[in-house]
């Protein structure tokens, strides 16, 4: 079968030859030996290109020919194409500008300096959006509570249900079980040193103070940061979004600001319900488990609860709620308007509001350090 | 010697659901040829349309491209004809979750060992003569219906397929754009020498590109014509297949 694509030198012209069978299912024949012919010295004056035996030829004749046609541009050199099929050249008339370089000569990767800008504004642009959609909450809440906001109620009483209500069962769940796997390790490690009558006193302030608070973020994380994410995404992708705004009505009073809302009230009472779980799982395991006594472990629960490290779990628990709220609903909005970027901000939303639960928790801890709390 | 169809069906019989639509098709497409199939609503189109690209098996009949049987072959010999058809559906059913320019080089990444700068090469110079450049990466969602259904063009015209199967090319287009799908058509007929394959009821269309059409009866289940449009037009027997066509109405 004749070569698709043959280069020789005539005088002052590169003479490039069309033969065989084009298909894109075989790929496109190296331009390299072409990039070479245009390069050699003495510089050509001229490439014509005929064809000679060409059996069959399609898009990819086009592709050869708008790169050819750019490298000569680029080296001052004239082209001749009129012996090339006239199907092909109309094609590259389309195809003008549209392809990329001849092999060897493809844009090089930029310097460091310049990605390192190129990521700092990035960054910079990310930080502001941020900032932007924090400050647009604000206002939004600010306008709410000046009852500047039209009569959105419904919405915040649909967030209180699915940020209270929903998330009880899961957490119970999460909470119990939670509660029972601190007891029967801090039974069994405290029994080794005679210790074990103090595993209630410990398991109650660590419920309390830790893990009934953390166990609630990561269910409003896992259950609310990606239904709320979802659902936002749905509606920019389906418009209805640009649909509210046309109607005078700000997505931050009506999609935002009632779920940080509801989550930051339902948190810390998400709190209590989990320390109670909790604790209960304790008691379940600590006397069904450990045998140690009911009224004993209970009698040693009571006397580790005290105020302050209530308070402090139930502050994380609104903390935790604001941190998903703001998560969810940010990736949600700000995610894109294709369906496809429905399940990158679920996706998105679970990991960044996870992150930022353990992360918040984290600086908490050290601020009520910092106050005794 | 008259060169062998590149298409031929044989005694097809389609259904949808359990209803048959069409019984006993026979019709050949010739190499070259832009081939419209017509038929009032429910009349099977679209099921014709699906049983040749492979989404449906006839409940009876067969279809032979390049004289090779396509439903009494194997799933593997099948595949192998199906690379080398390019079908737009109605409205362009582009992927959704991702852009313009991936829906085109998805073809060109499966079927071709094309390398990767080729594989955008070729991409984009199919968005361009749909006159899409610009919008490469935009996603379905982000450009108008009618520039999904020119993107839908591109994804299905990106292999330089040897038969094309077009639905409703032009109905979600204006006057202007109709006129531009048509003259699409004629370049690859000519210029590459596809076949083409029209399911379409945009009479004006179909006259300005079709060298031969069928009509699909509904009521009688079965094809009712065959031939040039503009002589079906005058002379089909069938005064339904007249009026469709806007010529003499009984």
């Amino acid at each position: 079968m004749a070569e698709r694509l043959s280069v020789f030198r005539e005088g002052p012209d590169v003479v490039v030859r069309l033969g065989g069978a084009w298909s894109l299912q075989a790929g496109l024949p190296s331009t390299a030996e072409l990039g070479r012919a245009l390069d050699a010295s003495p510089a050509p004056r001229r490439v014509r290109v005929e064809e000679s035996a060409l059996e069959r030829w399609d898009s990819g004749l086009a592709v050869v020919l708008g790169r050819l046609e750019m490298a000569c541009a680029d080296r001052g050199i004239e082209l001749d194409l009129a012996r090339t099929p006239l199907g092909a050249r109309r094609l590259l008339e389309v195809a003008r500008g549209t392809v990329a370089p001849l092999a060897g000569r493809v844009r090089e990767a930029p310097p460091l300096t310049e990605a390192v800008g190129l990521w700092a504004i990035a960054w910079g642009r990310s930080l502001g959006d941020k900032l932007d959609f924090l400050g647009s909450t604000a206002l939004a809440l600010g306008r709410m509570l000046l009852g500047r906001t039209r009569r959105l109620g419904l919405g915040f009483t649909i967030a209180l249900q699915e940020a209270g209500v929903g998330t009880l069962p899961v957490l119970a769940l999460i909470a119990f079980a939670s509660g029972g796997i601190l007891a029967l390790l801090a039974t069994q490690q405290l029994d080794r040193f005679g210790a074990l009558l103090l595993a209630p006193n410990l398991v109650a302030i660590v419920i309390l103070r830790e893990l009934g608070a953390l166990t609630t973020g990561i269910a409003l994380a896992g259950r609310l940061g990606s239904a709320n994410a979802a659902e936002l995404a749905t509606m920019v992708a389906g418009e209805e979004v640009d649909a509210l705004r046309t109607a005078g009505v700000d997505p931050f009073d009506l999609l935002v600001v009632p779920r940080v809302l509801a989550l930051v009230l339902m948190g810390p009472l998400l709190v209590l319900y989990a320390n109670a779980l909790g604790l209960l799982g304790s008691l379940f395991v600590g006397v069904g488990l450990m045998d140690v006594p009911a009224a004993l472990y209970l009698e040693r629960t009571r006397a580790a609860m005290s105020l302050e490290p209530a308070i402090a779990g139930l502050v994380k628990g609104a903390a935790f709620g604001f941190v998903v709220g703001m998560g969810s609903c940010y990736h949600g909005l700000r995610r894109g308007r294709h369906p496809g970027a429905v399940g990158k901000a679920a996706q998105t939303a679970v990991v960044t509001t996870v992150l930022g639960v353990v992360v918040a928790d984290a600086v908490l801890i050290l601020f009520f350090k910092w106050v005794r709390l | 010697m008259a060169e062998a169809p590149l298409i031929e069906v044989r005694g097809l019989t389609l259904t949808r659901g359990s209803s048959v639509v069409q019984r006993g098709l026979d019709f050949t497409v010739r190499r070259g040829q832009v081939f419209a199939i017509m038929g009032d609503t429910g009349a099977g189109k679209s099921t014709l349309l699906r049983n040749m690209v492979g989404l449906q098996c006839p409940v009876e009949g067969d279809l032979l491209y390049f004289g090779e049987g396509f439903w009494s072959g194997t799933e593997e010999d099948r595949e192998r004809l199906k690379a080398r058809f390019g079908v737009l559906f109605a409205g362009g059913a582009l992927l959704s979750t991702k852009t313009l320019l991936e829906n085109v080089t998805l073809g060109l990444r499966l079927h071709t060992k094309l390398a990767d700068e080729d594989v955008l090469a070729v991409a984009r110079l199919k968005l361009a003569l749909m006159g899409l450049t610009g919008l490469e990466h935009h996603y379905p969602s982000e450009v108008d219906e009618s520039r999904r259904a020119w993107a839908g063009l591109a994804r299905a015209t990106a292999l330089d397929p040897e038969i094309l199967f077009l639905e409703e090319p032009s109905t979600r287009l204006d006057p202007l754009g109709a006129r531009r799908v048509n003259d699409l058509i004629r370049r690859l007929r000519d210029d590459s020498g596809a076949t083409v394959v029209l399911v379409s009821n945009d009479v004006p269309s179909i006259f300005a590109v079709a060298d031969e059409a069928i009509f699909l009866d509904s009521e009688s289940k079965t094809m009712t014509a065959r031939g040039n449009p503009a002589h079906l037009r005058d002379h089909a027997a069938d005064a339904k297949v007249r009026a469709f066509l806007g010529g003499e109405r009984s």
